[in-house]
């Protein structure tokens, strides 16, 4: 400890001021040692990016990835819901998971339209945005893009204004059932939220389909 | 003649690097006193200030507040460290570039290229690490570089101490953006809570600031080995990153946010750490010295001048190194009053050992 004080204090055993090679040496060992940092800590933004915890949604129903650091719940009506707590917008990034029985002639085609027209009498300004086929775990599914206006201050009489917030639902069957996995973002951060869709998505195997737009 | 004023001009530029300020440390307490008394107007004298005010006159407020803890600094190092105070004009200079910088590059960096926020606070420890690696490390760098680009090489950067006299300016142009910021983003803040959030960024930012300044002025007086300044750097930001981490993890662990303990908390980090940094300069002038006067002393003994039987090679030698800096000692009456000249006394002398003797040597108290 005394020699490590005493290297910090006195570097050097001359008093000679360092010439200007050594400050342009130095110079280049900072912006390399902070280029090293900064990789360093890409890989531990890639890590926490995709660190992630595996929830069971039930008996027949696949496991579902959810990001590590969100918050989880399961309101009624829902086999899951999760939150991310930091978000930077009013409206949190959030994943919710339902399912509707498949019941006499449904299909997974019925079961999305009638989802849609559900949206477009619950949401606000819902509007749909793409449509693709994708294949879950091998079975086939439909991955819906859209958006609509939400109002996320309302509840507690704030006056912030309302959000735009794109949503992907990703529908596929399970057994008996239409399983639902709805990915909701403030539609300003899509791009950076949508790597959270990514991991919940890869959980499940998610596929495109080739040419599968609607 | 000339190598004679030459190493005159040397002796007096060490001493000047050399040169410690006692002042500095009463400015260090009274300027944690002083922040701390800044919090406890707002939050026990004025309380209800800005309780009536909403939208832009809040915003204002908080931003005029935002540069107090700024100001309370500055002036309160600049007023005891009158004896020798760097130049106000400098001082403010580097905060308004460190703000700048800040302003500039550190929000487009953590949060545009790195999006810190999106994903740090999933884990603990991505929390720390990031913590370390990307936003210490680039709010530090953004320090490092507004000294570095700014000051290092004028002639005002002139003592050890500067480099963290410097850094902490920088490190509080960076805290006050980002008192800015949080003002903005809140649309204005309880200016009670607000101003010890305020503090706490002043705090410490200034104090990690005070270690890679100190660093700095290393670098610029010393021949340092290459692994120095990088060090110093990532000393700061572990420091930096692990502050935050401890501030922040009083929340994320689930337990009530506690203002008050991260107030207590920021003011021992920054009084330890800027303590520390003084110290370190103190220990690093008195090593500069005492190497300065054993070079005087061995280029003295190589090419020693004829001394009388009368007096001892040694005795002349320290009354010499002694002359040389201007200094009284028992044994340069002994020297002068010989036969032989002194080499400080003597131009020629002093160009043939190659001594730092010259009338440029300045008296210096704490010189051995």
């Amino acid at each position: 400890m005394t020699a490590l004080l005493a290297r910090l204090a006195k570097p050097s055993v001359t008093n000679e001021p360092p010439t200007r090679e050594e400050l342009l040496r130095t110079e280049i060992a900072v912006i390399v040692a902070v280029l090293f940092a900064l990789f360093l800590g890409i890989g531990i933004r890639n890590n926490a990016v995709n660190n992630q915890r595996t929830v069971r949604l039930g008996d027949g129903l696949p496991s579902i990835a959810v990001p590590a650091g969100w918050i989880t719940g399961q309101p009624e009506g829902t086999l899951l819901y999760a939150r991310s707590p930091r978000t930077r917008s009013l409206f949190n990034t959030e994943l919710t998971v339902t399912t509707r029985e498949l019941t006499g002639e449904a299909t997974l085609a019925t079961v999305r339209t009638g989802l849609a027209l559900q949206r477009t009498q619950d949401l606000l300004r819902y509007r749909e945005l793409e449509a693709r086929s994708v294949t879950v775990n091998g079975q086939p599914g439909i991955l819906v893009t859209y958006a609509y206006v939400a109002d996320p201050t309302r509840d507690q009489g704030a006056i912030a204004p309302p959000v735009v917030v794109e949503a992907q639902d990703l529908l596929f069957t399970a057994g008996n059932s239409v399983v639902i996995v709805t990915v909701a973002a403030d539609a300003t951060l899509w791009d950076e939220e949508s790597v959270y869709a990514g991991l919940i998505h890869r959980s499940l195997n998610v596929r495109q389909v080739q040419g599968g737009g609607e | 003649m000339q190598a004679s004023i030459t190493g005159g001009d040397e002796l007096s530029r060490i001493e000047r690097v050399a040169h410690n300020r006692s002042g500095l440390w009463v400015a260090i307490v009274i300027t944690i006193i002083g922040l701390l008394v800044f919090t406890g107007i707002f939050n026990f004298v004025i309380p209800g200030l800005g309780d009536n005010l909403s939208g832009t006159p809040l915003i204002l407020l908080g931003m005029v507040l935002s540069l107090v803890p700024a100001a309370i600094w500055l002036f309160f190092f600049y007023r005891l460290d009158r004896l020798d105070p760097e130049p106000k004009q400098m001082v403010v200079r580097i905060f308004l570039m460190g703000a700048l910088v800040a302003a500039a590059l550190r929000d487009p960096l953590i949060n545009g290229v790195f999006d810190v926020r999106a994903w740090q606070y999933n884990t603990w420890w991505g929390h720390l690490f990031g913590g370390i690696l990307i936003v210490g490390v680039i709010e530090q760098f953004l320090i490092y570089a507004t000294v570095r680009y700014v000051i290092f090489e004028h002639p005002e950067f002139d003592e050890r101490v500067d480099g963290v006299i410097y850094a902490v300016a920088a490190g509080l142009g960076l805290a006050t953006v980002l008192n800015f910021q949080y003002v903005i983003r809140s649309n204005g803040v309880d200016l009670d809570i607000g101003s010890v959030r305020m503090v706490i960024n002043a705090l410490g930012y200034a104090s990690f600031a005070g270690v890679m300044g100190y660093f700095i002025g290393q670098t610029r007086f010393e021949k340092t080995p290459i692994y120095y300044m990088p060090g110093g750097l990532a000393l700061a930001a572990v420091l930096n990153g692990l502050f935050w981490f401890l501030i922040d993890r009083t929340i994320g662990g689930g337990l009530r946010p506690n203002p008050w303990g991260d107030l207590i908390f920021a003011a021992i980090v920054a009084a330890l750490t800027l303590a520390l940094a003084f110290w370190l300069i103190e220990r690093a002038n008195e090593e500069t010295l005492r190497v300065a006067h054993q070079k005087i002393r061995e280029a003295i003994g190589m090419t020693p001048a004829p001394v009388p039987a009368t007096v001892a090679p040694a005795a002349v030698a320290t009354g010499a190194s002694a002359a040389a800096l201007g200094q009284e000692s028992p044994a340069a009456p002994a020297a002068t009053t010989s036969d032989a000249p002194a080499p400080a006394q003597s131009d020629n002398d002093g160009a043939e050992s190659g001594t730092e003797s010259g009338p440029t040597a300045t008296p210096k108290e704490n010189a051995e």
